[in-house]
């Protein structure tokens, strides 16, 4: 789901936050110092994700946070991860 | 195809300040154009779905931050501005802030402008939204546990003050009011504007201002007087492509960052529905003249699902469970007044916010999250969990001696700002301010400018009163 919902997301910011979030993307899939990050497996990379949180470097840990943040509010506004978690839906039926 | 109009006045902004200013104006016989750069939205457009709303209403899709991706700079990109995505809250300017202003930033006898002169305006702001104290009927489960945990703790507290009537508690405040209960200028300013003759054109970005007119994307506007209310970040903008605003355009940022204080009881609080924002602790008060605003303050909050998780810095494996208990859980906003220190830079079409929190600010939001964090335990919260990077669930008293050793970089910690002021700062001097007194541009003589940027330091807790008193007091000043 998560680069198609990305994708989406970011048609609907504008053209100023899209390029950012691909060079915080590149950096990310090249510069953890392994394998490239969209190869490794989900544990792997949500490892590498945290520590980036935890980093010393502030850009690992801004683009730890903005790929967290954009990769959650898409995936959490999709109407199927609701229930897990017991939140009740919408009022309006749109 | 260009589209042009001729009027006398041209407004640009349709929020706080702008929808008033237009709408004094054309009730008083002048012929105006109110300029939007979001959509027209209406009720019918709110579907309380976050991934839609966030997109259709806030600038960037709320996606905003400071250079360093720290903060989140929530506003509104949509008929109303930012009262159509905001909490409601109804806080006039403080006196002590009036009193800073006056004797530390030039402001003095403000041309025969009195405090009784602001204290008027600001009513008559809240008149024409109906706002009034939240009836205690409506306020949540969520914010019925802050108010508990202070009242147990002798917390100084109080109910909020907000711009709904006919609420339902619907809780999907921040994404448009399905039932037009909360009163943002979509449905009281700009409905009188057009009443009185007044035309919006939505969707409509300006570029620049010329001599006699205003510029953007497929627009011209000819007009005597030109009113900049685009807020904080993008009214500097404006002027900056119009070569107006002087040295100090774009300085004297104040971001009012917020930090998040969550909680998780052993009973289901719902804290999504219901007035998110409805009680408040008031800490230390030290508003004075010498500082203006001061101390803090922590407001109950609330957000759907995709805000609460992308607000919560916990590695996957800890935001499940987190989020399993998502029902049990309530939620507050630690909002902690600055002073100026960022500013906004504009190159190109985009604009850079920098912003560096100061030490005294990061001092008192930690006294902030710990008195929030002690409140929720002394409400009865089994775990407290502040937003942190390596922050961990407190259970006891003991565990808050933790807080005290968290680094609090603004990067480790799950920051908004719903408030930024200043950046167009208003005073006498054309060398350190960017606006006149009489809200004209220095060096200008038909360019005015009414909104947050204003202010030379943080107005308020909340900034729609504030601003719509600014407005106000323009439009007196206008039409008398």
């Amino acid at each position: 789901m998560t680069a198609r919902e990305l994708d989406g997301y970011f048609a609907t910011t504008g053209a100023e936050i899209a390029p950012d979030f691909a060079l915080a993307l590149t950096v990310l899939e090249f510069g953890h110092g392994g394998r490239r990050f969209s190869r490794l497996d989900k544990d792997a990379a949500a490892d590498v994700l945290d520590a980036w949180a935890r980093s010393t470097a502030g850009v690992r840990r801004q683009i730890a946070k903005a790929v967290r943040d954009a990769a959650r509010f898409t995936w959490f506004s999709r109407e199927e991860t609701w229930g897990a978690f017991g939140y009740d839906g919408t009022w309006v039926d749109r | 195809m260009t589209r042009t109009a001729k009027v006398q006045d041209v407004v640009i902004g349709s929020g706080a300040g702008g929808a008033v200013v237009a709408a004094r104006l054309a009730e008083a016989g002048r012929t105006v154009l109110l300029l939007e750069e979001g959509p027209r939205v209406s009720k019918a457009d709110f579907n309380q779905r976050e991934g839609d709303m966030y997109a259709l209403l806030y600038r960037d899709a709320g996606g905003q931050s400071t250079a360093d991706g720290a903060i989140s700079v929530m506003q509104g990109r949509c008929l109303g501005g930012s009262t159509t995505i905001n909490m409601g809250d109804v806080v006039p300017i403080h006196d002590a802030v009036l009193a800073h202003w006056r004797t530390r930033h030039g402001w003095g006898d403000w041309g025969g402008v009195t405090d009784r002169d602001v204290h008027t305006a600001a009513d008559r702001a809240q008149r024409d939204m109906g706002a009034g104290p939240i009836p205690e009927g409506l306020v949540n489960t969520a914010n019925r546990k802050l108010r508990e945990g202070a009242e147990t703790l002798g917390l100084a507290n109080e109910v909020l003050h907000h711009n709904r009537t006919g609420c339902i508690g619907s809780g999907y405040c921040l994404i448009g009011c399905a039932y037009d209960a909360k009163k943002g200028t979509h449905l009281s300013y700009v409905p009188r504007f057009e009443a009185a003759g007044g035309e919006v054109w939505c969707d409509s970005r300006v570029d620049r201002l010329e001599p006699g007119a205003v510029v953007g994307a497929g627009f011209r506007v000819e007009a005597e007087r030109t009113f900049v209310c685009a807020g904080t970040v993008h009214t500097p903008g404006i002027l900056g492509r119009s070569g107006l605003g002087g040295a100090r355009l774009g300085e004297h940022l104040t971001l009012q960052p917020q930090g998040p204080v969550l909680a998780v009881f052993d009973q289901r609080i719902d804290l999504h529905r219901g007035i998110p924002q409805s009680w408040a602790i008031v800490g230390p008060l030290e508003h004075s003249e010498e500082r203006g605003l001061g101390g803090y303050t922590i407001e109950g909050v609330a957000g759907g699902p995709a805000m609460t998780a992308s607000m919560m810095p916990l590695p996957m494996k800890e935001l499940r469970p987190f989020l399993s208990r998502f029902r049990q859980a309530a939620a507050a906003l630690c909002l902690v007044p600055d002073q100026p220190s960022g500013r906004v830079v504009w190159s190109g079409a985009r604009p850079t916010i920098e912003y560096e929190a100061t030490a005294e600010y990061t001092a008192r939001l930690r006294e902030a999250l710990t008195t929030g964090c002690r409140a929720y335990l002394a409400a009865g919260a089994t775990e407290v969990i502040l937003p942190v990077v390596g922050g961990k669930p407190m259970r006891t008293e003991r565990d808050l001696a933790a807080i005290a050793d968290l680094p609090l970089r603004t990067c480790d910690l799950s920051m908004i700002s719903a408030h930024p002021q200043g950046t167009c700062r208003m005073g006498p001097d054309a060398g350190s301010s960017v606006v006149g007194m009489d809200f004209k541009v220095h060096g200008s003589e038909d360019v005015y400018v009414c909104d947050a940027s204003l202010f030379p330091t943080s107005a308020s807790t909340h900034t729609m009163v504030p601003v719509m008193t600014m407005a106000h007091l323009l439009a007196n000043q206008l039409t008398a």
